[in-house]
């Protein structure tokens, strides 16, 4: 699948085959892709905890199920716990001498191995790093854009997948034996939808002159209507929802699990 | 009188509803429009049973019902209740317990009386069928 149309295609999935295994290759996958996210410091801030819903006790499963997450629990044969590793600043000066030795950070750009020692570490990143709401900010930031490449990967390798509320982070440390400096960040499930991959139509978006400016925060960005059809070729932008059989398609496979109508 | 009567604080004075008298409550009516059976109710007969005696079970009315799951903030806003949605919860279970369903019969069962608070705005999710 190429970018845009995985990306055009990505959608939350919320009714998976339970059925159906995923298998490990895809995992590995998606693992990587969000090992080569963007990231400040080339630190590794995310960090993720794949398990299987059928290895694990059904009194941990419950215990993970609230108001907003229960039979999603029960449909995805994959849970992806994500975390913010709150520790990720150590390292970060002998990490950015090594991208100058890789001529990755350069002089061209002020860079130079005495500025990260004498200066960027101890005036700028030794600072953030003790500030835990700093940290904590910086550090969400960077564990998104992990989670983005790898929901992105999924779809790509035909999953469907859903970003939910970790709540009961405490219910499984023990279990998954998770440092003590690993922040929650979001439960990833992930599985092969029941629903088709289109899931009723791509949700409805705002123009991109509600959200993106040009030269001003007053002069929106103006769509080049060309470009616009060239990214519904490319499947970037795709039929909006919600189809016509959608509420069906819904009401079908809710009878399936025995879901709410 | 149900046997959950006295742990669940029910209504001496509450009377037995049917399906004639319980879709004049406003919350049956936004349900039934919700899901689109608000012209041809009959679709709806099983479902609307099946919340006529929880009701009588729980000894509640609908609209009392929906209103133990909103509690109202200081400022005059409308939140829902954690306390009043795992009560809630606690009579669909004990409900679909006292009917001797179990397993996915008692899930389904379960999410089936669910849809109701559900179409009245009070999120709550049951657990899927696949056992």
């Amino acid at each position: 699948m190429e970018f845009k149309e995985a990306a055009g295609t990505r959608r939350s999935i919320r009714f998976f085959r339970p059925w159906q295994p995923v298998e490990r290759e895809k995992i590995q996958k998606i693992f990587e892709a969000a090992n080569r996210s963007s990231r400040s410091m080339n630190a590794d801030y995310a960090k993720a905890i794949v398990v299987r819903r059928s290895e694990l006790p059904a009194e941990t499963i419950d215990a993970l199920r609230n108001p907003t997450t229960t039979a999603s629990l029960d449909l995805a044969p994959v849970y992806i716990f994500w975390y913010l590793d709150m520790d990720y600043p150590n390292g970060g000066a002998d990490r950015l001498k090594e991208l100058v030795e890789n001529h990755v950070l350069t002089p061209s750009h002020g860079w130079s191995k005495a500025y990260v020692d004498e200066f960027l570490w101890p005036q700028v990143l030794k600072p953030i790093a003790d500030n835990q709401m700093a940290t904590m900010f910086m550090g969400t930031i960077e564990v998104g854009q992990a989670i983005a490449n790898a929901l992105l990967a999924a779809v790509d390798e035909g999953l469907g997948t859903c970003l939910h509320a970790f709540t009961a982070a405490d219910k499984v440390k023990d279990m998954f034996h998770v440092p003590d400096n690993w922040i929650p960040i979001w439960l990833q499930l992930l599985g092969y939808p029941a629903e088709e991959a289109a899931a009723g139509g791509q949700r409805p978006r705002r123009p991109l002159s509600a959200n993106f400016f040009e030269g001003s925060a007053d002069k929106p960005f103006e769509e080049d209507a060309e470009v616009t059809e060239s990214l519904k070729r490319d499947k970037l932008i795709q039929d909006p929802g919600p189809f016509p059989h959608r509420e069906m398609e819904v009401k079908m496979i809710s009878r399936m699990f025995g879901l709410p109508e | 009188m149900s046997q959950i009567d006295e742990d669940v604080d029910g209504q001496d004075s509450f009377e037995d509803l049917s399906s004639e008298s319980i879709v004049k409550f406003e919350s049956v009516a936004k349900w039934l429009n919700s899901v689109g059976a608000g012209k041809d109710i009959s679709v709806m007969d099983e479902q609307i049973k099946l919340i006529v005696e929880f009701c009588n079970f729980v000894r509640f009315t609908p609209d009392e019902l929906i209103l133990k799951c909103i509690r109202t903030l200081k400022d005059g806003t409308r939140a829902i209740s954690s306390k009043g949605r795992n009560q809630t919860e606690e009579f669909i279970k004990s409900f679909v317990t006292s009917r001797g369903k179990t397993g996915n019969e008692g899930i389904i069962e379960e999410n089936k009386v669910r849809g109701f608070f559900v179409h009245n705005g009070i999120f709550m999710q049951g657990r899927a069928a696949i056992l």
